[in-house]
This record gives C-alpha cells, structure tokens and sequence, in this order.
C-alpha cells in the first residue's frame, strides 16, 4: 500500500467528476456539504478524514507526481488512465475513516501512554517522562488505571493478552502487528520512529503510517464487538464519531424539528440560503428517518436517477441541463437519497 | 527544616550549585531577586526548593507553553502532585476546573495572558502567595534576545506595595536588560545573584566553509572520526531532515527534530537521545528546551544563530555532567544574509506601518489589515502592542530600535565567527563579563585544542537496531 495506490483508488471512483482538489477535501475530512455528499455519492466514505494533517503541499506534489508517471491526466477535473488503473491495484483495504475521523490516534495515543505506564510501573519504576503530553490522553489513562482493580502486574498481563487477541483476531497483517507494537514505548525500551521503521521493514515512510493507521481502523472495528476484551473496549470509548452531522447542521436541525422552513432557518440563524441547503443534504446523508418527500416527489426521484444512469454520471450541471424545472437543491438532495427500489 | 535537608530528601542533591543558596535565603527572607545563571546551571531549584519551605503558594510566570510543560511534567516526575499549568492552551472546562480549584495547588504556572485576565488576578489575589517567579525575565526588555510585548503588560501586576516577593529567572541578561527587569517588575532593592556566563568545559570552534556541500561532508567526517551524543543545529526544517538522512545512510544513529514533527514523533525522538539510542540530532532552534540529558558532548552550528544569547544558550547545553565538550560552528559567507533575511521578516518597515495603521483607521479587522500590509504574525503583534499605547511617529520610533537591536545582535555573532582572537574571550564580552582564555582547550583561535578525548574508537561500529518479532516485544513491555 501506498499512498499513491490510495489516491488512484479515490480518484478512479470520482473519474472525471471532481476536481484534485475535491480529493484532497475528502482526505482532510472536510466537514462541507460539497465533501460530505461526495463521499456518498461516490463511495469514498472509508477515505474520509483519513489525513486530517496532509499539507496542500504534499497533496500537491503527490498529484503532480501522478502525472508525470501518466497515471492521471488533469483538465479541470482528474481522470484515471489505463495506466493508472493498472497502477492501482487490487489491494483490499480495510479503512474506515467515516466512522473515527482522526479520532483513532486517539487510541493510539491512550494505548502508547497505557502500555508506557504498565511497562514502567511492573518494574518498580515509578518516574518516567510520559510520552503522550496531552492532557486529555493523560487523565482517559489515570481515569483507566484508577478503575482497575487487579494488580500491575496482572493487570500489564491483561493487556498484553487482549492486545494479541485483537491483534490476530481482527487478522492485522504481520506486518501490521510489527508497526503497532514497534509504535510502543515502555520500560527501557523506546518506540521506533516512522523512519527507522520505514528503514527496518524497508517500505516508504508514508506507507508505514498508513498501515498503521489501518490497524488502528481495524482493531477499532473489531474491538467492541468482543466481550473477551474488556480492557481495549473501555479503551476504546469515544473513538468513534458520535453524531455524524456537523454542530452547525445540528442546529438546523432541531429548528427544522420545530417546524420551521429552510429559508426561515436561514433568516433566523443568519445564514446564507446555500449554507443551510447544505445541511440538509447532511441530514438526507446520515439521518435514517429524514423526510424527503417533503422537498422532491417520488416522479422527480425516477425521473433524476433515470438521467444518472442514461448520462453515466452524477454531475449536477449536466442533470440540470436535463431537467430544468428542479433547483440544485432538489437535484443534490436526490442524488444523495438514491435510486428508489421499485 | 534545614535547606540542605530539604535539598537532599526532596531533590536528591547533596550539594547546592554555585549561587542557589544565596538566591533561596534572600527569597525566604522576603527580598526581591535577580538570578543570572547560565543555561542547565540549576535555575529552576531556586523557586522549587523554597517553595517547600513557607506557607502559600508559588506563581510562576512563563512565557512558553512548551518550558511550561516541561516543568510541570519535572516537578510531578518529583512527585509533586499541586502543579497546575493555566495557559491558551487549555479548554474551557479544563480552564475552569483549573481556576475553581486553584488552592490546592503549591505551583501555579501562568502564561502572561493568562495573568493578565482580570478573573485570574482577582482569584491569585484572594491566595496566599509565598512568592511569584518571573521565568526568562530577559523577554520583558526590548534590548532582550527575545522580547515579548506581552510580558510588559506584567509592569502593572506587582505595583501594589503588600506583595509578596518576586523572583525574575533568566539565563542572560546584561546590564541594560537587568536594568529593565527591575524596573518593568517594580523590583526593591532586588538581591542580584549573577553566574559566570563562561562554561570552562567547553572548548569552542569555528570553521569557515566555502558552501553547503562542503560543511556536509565536514560534519559526516566529522561525525565518522568523533564522538557523540551531540546536536546539530541547522537553519530550517527541510535541512534538518535532509541532513539526517544523509548523516543515517553512513549508519551513525540520527533523527531530525523540528516543530514540524507531530508530538509523538518528537516525544519518541527525545526520549531515545535521552536514552542514548539516538547518538545525533538534526535540529532547528526548536530542539533543547526540556531535554534532560547530562552527557552531550558536541554541539555543532551549520548556521549563524540570529544572536549571541541564542548561541550560548544552545551551545551550554553541552556538558552538563561537568566533563569536556566541543562547540562547533561552520559556516560560509553566505549563512549572514541568511540569517539577516530570516530575523527581518519580522520585523515591518515604515511602509508596512503606515499602511497597517491607516488600514485599522479605516476600520479594517486586524487579520485582514494584517495580512494586506504583509506582516508575519510576529511583526503584527508588536505593532498592535505598540499602537496601544503610542501614535504612529512613536511607533515606528519604537520598530526603528528593534531593528538596531536586531542589526546589533546580527553583527556580534558576524564578529564572533570572524574574530581572530580567543573565541570564549569574544563571546562572553557580549554579555558584559571577562574572562581569560583557557591555558588548553581554549577555541580554535587560541590554538591549544586536544581533541584527544573526541576520537571515536574504531571498534565502536553501529547498527541500526531491527524491530524485534512483535509478539516477543509486547511480551518484553508487559510481560
């Protein structure tokens, strides 16, 4: 896996619809109407926020680099050669950026700082420096460890048996299980840095992060869903992302809850018109019980979806060229909802 | 209890360093002070061991969050639990918490804008306080290396005349910049207690070099033949890295370390120097601060810090288990408008003044005026302390010395690497201090340098350590 591999893959599902740049808002997780309906729209929800630190400049240079080798070719918008499909691959990944968005480094962090402190405290070192510095991570560990009741040492066995379960359970590659543990810090023993591991398994850097980062999905994934992994399961709590609307379209919601119009919504909360259509669609994307039907009848539902698949694709422009009569809104919205089951 | 009984069941430390006693009992005996000790000479012992002998709790004031931190994690490492650290940093709640709960705590670390919030200072006043500490005092000077306009907005703090004593820290200050602490702090007849700033262990050098690859290939000689652990302080981050990686392909154990790394990459980084399972480090400046490690015997600059404080603060945190090291500085004509480029990005020129200033009277929000006039977030910063308190002719007046200063700064270290003479003399004289030059092991200048104890013996060949099996490692961390 590679980061290039990643970005193919994204990019061949959005061929010749989106711009690089709507991939690179994807990546980061932006949390616009405009990204979140992309990821549905085309399937991409488990590259969601996968990077939410990746720098334009790095982005940049990875797309350029792309072309250059002709795996893409870009006008306006990107599309996929042949070459490039190639290049892809068949690698079946296992990301699941939707659900933890940049919340899984959390339980990394939790279980560097955890197994540090057990690593430490079983051989009767008690000062060490801790290698996690935030304090939201410190007090999750001290709150842990405080609800514990078997001694260190037992309770350091625990972990280390839950960790091998998870890890073979949920069937991290060996490779894998080398990074995660390798990315761990304890008594005289320090973790490895991305380049020394990068160095040792002899893949690039990127790539070592990027397996790890599908580990941690991966354990993430598998974890609760285990009543013999107590400990990583009250380790694991809040790591998965809660409510999937944006705070602002919450709002919105609790006022279209009231009763109130979109163009109402807007008025009062003092938004433009488009911002508010935004969070709409956000809630046809995550809300089960949205109703739809009050905003496009079930023969406008038909009518799109017939278009999309005679067209071969999901561009608003191209849509609204078809059917004129139904405003971007309306024409997002059943986009989103998706085709009707007759 | 007797200080030297606290020293040794708290600290650990049979004996006090040079000054520290002086510093402690003029404290306790309810005087202001000014202690001047060289970087690593044991500053922090002088507000942590009295703190332990009075009532009350200690404030101390510290103008970065990361040295903050770094002495909150030390104090509780001693096993001290009534630390709080209040700064931007924080949320909300966390802030709250903080404040609600603020005496229970012996250490209070507050950032300067933390102090200066109007509910912060009415909950300190309702404390009793043994006594407020004022760390790197040298950043409420203009003249100092690294002046911070917030920090003299503390002038108003300790005005009042029932207040408990006050402490100003600092590793280097001349005579004008104490002059400024005292009286910015309101300082009365303050005990100064100043160190020798000279460090006779280390043996200094400077290198003249024609350009970038031919200081490469010094270091990587350099690096083959000598010992470490050391540091290599380098002029960005892209260096830093490049740097590394050439020095690791020869098989010599170095990582880069720059604010650019995300926190647990750098926390890695520290904790395997401190180990010693790094031998070098590739830095920016942001490298040093909160390393804990005794036994660093090099430190080499392939660039020209922007001042002399900067140098000799990185340059002491060499040899600090008291045994020899060996500070290097290479460099090529090229490295002074390098660094000229560097430090006057920050600062605005009349232009910029003059049109930040007209674009705020029309109206327009700072941000956006800021970044019209093209300032870095620095130079705006100053200027909107600035404009606060003084009208536009005053301002540029003000930008128009700090450039001096800057200018003054640029040229004493110009003048260090191209000085003739002793290299120790030269680089304590800018601090107002004499000294003589070392009868051996003096500077390159001097001539009488044994590198002797810097070879590195043949046999000590190294290997880049293979991850182990992964189930046998989890088994070594947890059993």
């Amino acid at each position: 896996m590679n980061f290039d591999s990643i970005l193919l893959t994204i990019f061949q599902r959005l061929h010749g619809e989106r711009s690089a740049q709507g991939v690179y808002h994807i990546l980061r997780g932006k949390r616009s109407g405009q990204t979140l309906q992309d990821v549905e729209y085309y399937q991409v929800k488990s590259y969601y926020a996968l990077l939410p630190r990746l720098s334009a400049s790095d982005f940049q240079q990875a797309v350029e680099r792309l072309v250059v080798d002709g795996f893409i070719y870009i006008d306006e918008l990107v599309y996929v050669t042949a070459k490039g499909q190639v290049a892809t691959g068949s690698e079946m990944w296992r990301f699941n950026g939707w659900d933890y968005r940049g919340l899984e480094r959390e339980f990394g962090r939790r279980l560097a700082l955890l197994v540090q402190t057990l690593s430490n405290l079983r051989s009767n070192e008690k000062m060490f420096m801790p290698i996690q510095k935030e304090l939201p991570t410190q007090q999750f560990v001290k709150g842990f460890l405080r609800s514990q009741s078997s001694p260190i040492k037992t309770l350091a066995e625990l972990v280390r048996a839950e960790l091998e379960l998870a890890m073979t359970g949920a069937q991290l590659s060996d490779m894998q299980c080398t990074i995660v543990s390798g990315r761990l810090t304890g008594y005289q023993f320090t973790a490895f840095t991305w380049e020394q591991m990068a160095e040792s398994i002899h893949i690039p850097l990127l790539s070592v992060q990027l397996y790890y980062l599908e580990a941690l999905h991966i354990l993430l994934d598998f974890i609760p869903h285990q009543q013999d992994l107590p400990l990583l399961t009250q380790l694991a709590a809040g790591c998965r992302v809660e409510t999937y609307l944006t705070q602002s379209a919450v709002r919105t919601k609790k006022l279209f809850g009231h009763g109130y119009s979109i163009e109402q919504i807007a008025s009062l909360r003092n938004l433009k018109l488009s911002t508010i259509e935004d969070h709409f669609i956000e809630m046809a994307a995550n809300v089960e019980s949205f109703p739809y039907q009050q905003f496009v009848s079930n023969e406008q539902i038909d009518a799109v979806w017939q278009q999309i698949e005679q067209l071969q694709t999901k561009r608003l422009r191209l849509l609204k060229e078809q059917i004129p009569e139904l405003s971007y809104f309306q024409l997002r919205l059943i986009v989103i909802i998706g085709r009707r089951e007759s | 209890m007797e200080l030297q009984e606290v020293l040794e069941r708290r600290f650990g430390y049979e004996s006090f360093r040079p000054g520290q006693q002086e510093v402690i009992t003029q404290l306790l005996a309810g005087k202001d002070a000014v202690a001047i000790f060289p970087t690593g000479m044991g500053k922090s012992l002088c507000y942590q061991l009295p703190a332990y002998m009075v009532d009350g709790a200690v404030v101390i004031i510290s103008p970065l969050v990361a040295l903050m931190e770094d002495q909150v994690a030390n104090l509780r490492k001693h096993k001290e639990k009534r630390v709080v650290a209040i700064n931007s940093f924080l949320s909300r709640q966390e802030k709250e918490l903080a404040l609600s709960t603020l005496n229970q705590y012996k250490f209070i670390f507050l950032s300067p804008e933390m102090m200066m919030q109007p509910t912060v200072q009415q909950l300190i006043r309702q404390l009793h306080i043994a006594f407020f500490v004022v760390d790197e005092a040298h950043c409420i000077s203009e003249w100092g290396f690294d002046f911070r306009p917030d920090y003299l907005r503390l002038k108003e703090l300790f005005a009042g005349s029932e207040r408990a004593p006050v402490l100003a820290l600092t590793a280097t200050a001349n005579e004008k910049v104490v002059e400024d602490i005292i009286t910015y702090l309101q300082m009365r007849q303050p005990h100064i207690e100043r160190q020798p700033i000279d460090r006779p262990d280390i043996s200094y050098r400077v290198l003249h070099m024609d350009n970038e690859p031919e200081k490469t290939e010094w270091i990587i000689e350099r690096l083959s033949t000598t010992i470490g652990p050391g540091i290599i302080y380098v002029a960005s981050r892209k260096r830093a890295d490049e740097l590394a990686s050439i020095i690791r392909e020869r098989g010599i154990r170095t990582a880069s370390y720059h604010g650019g790394k995300e926190q647990d990459e750098r926390s890695i980084i520290q904790q395997q120097f401190v180990q010693g399972e790094l031998e070098w480090i590739c830095a920016t400046n942001a490298f040093g601060m909160g390393i804990h490690k005794d036994d660093i015997r090099q430190v080499i600059h392939e660039h020209i810090p922007a001042t002399s404080s900067a140098y000799i603060q990185e340059v002491g945190r060499a040899g600090r288990d008291g045994k020899k090291a060996a500070a290097t500085l290479v460099y090529s004509d090229r490295d002074i408008q390098k660094v000229k480029f560097i430090v006057y990005e920050d600062i605005p020129d009349e232009q910029q003044i003059n049109y930040y200033h007209s674009l705020l009277q029309a109206g327009t929000k700072i941000s956006v005026a800021a970044e019209q006039a093209g300032l870095t977030e620095v130079s705006s910063r100053l200027l909107d302390y600035y404009f606060e308190q003084f009208n536009l002719e005053n301002v540029i007046r003000q930008i128009h010395q700090i450039m001096q200063v800057k200018e003054k700064q640029i040229a004493e270290m110009e003048n260090y690497v191209k000085s003739t003479s002793c290299l120790r003399v030269k680089l304590v004289e800018f601090f107002g201090e004499s000294v003589l030059p070392a009868t051996n092991d003096c500077c390159s200048n001097c001539q009488n340098l044994d590198d002797d104890w810097l070879v590195k013996s043949a046999s000590a060949s190294e290997q880049v350590s293979e991850p182990i099996q992964w189930r046998e490692r989890l088994q070594q961390l947890l059993g």
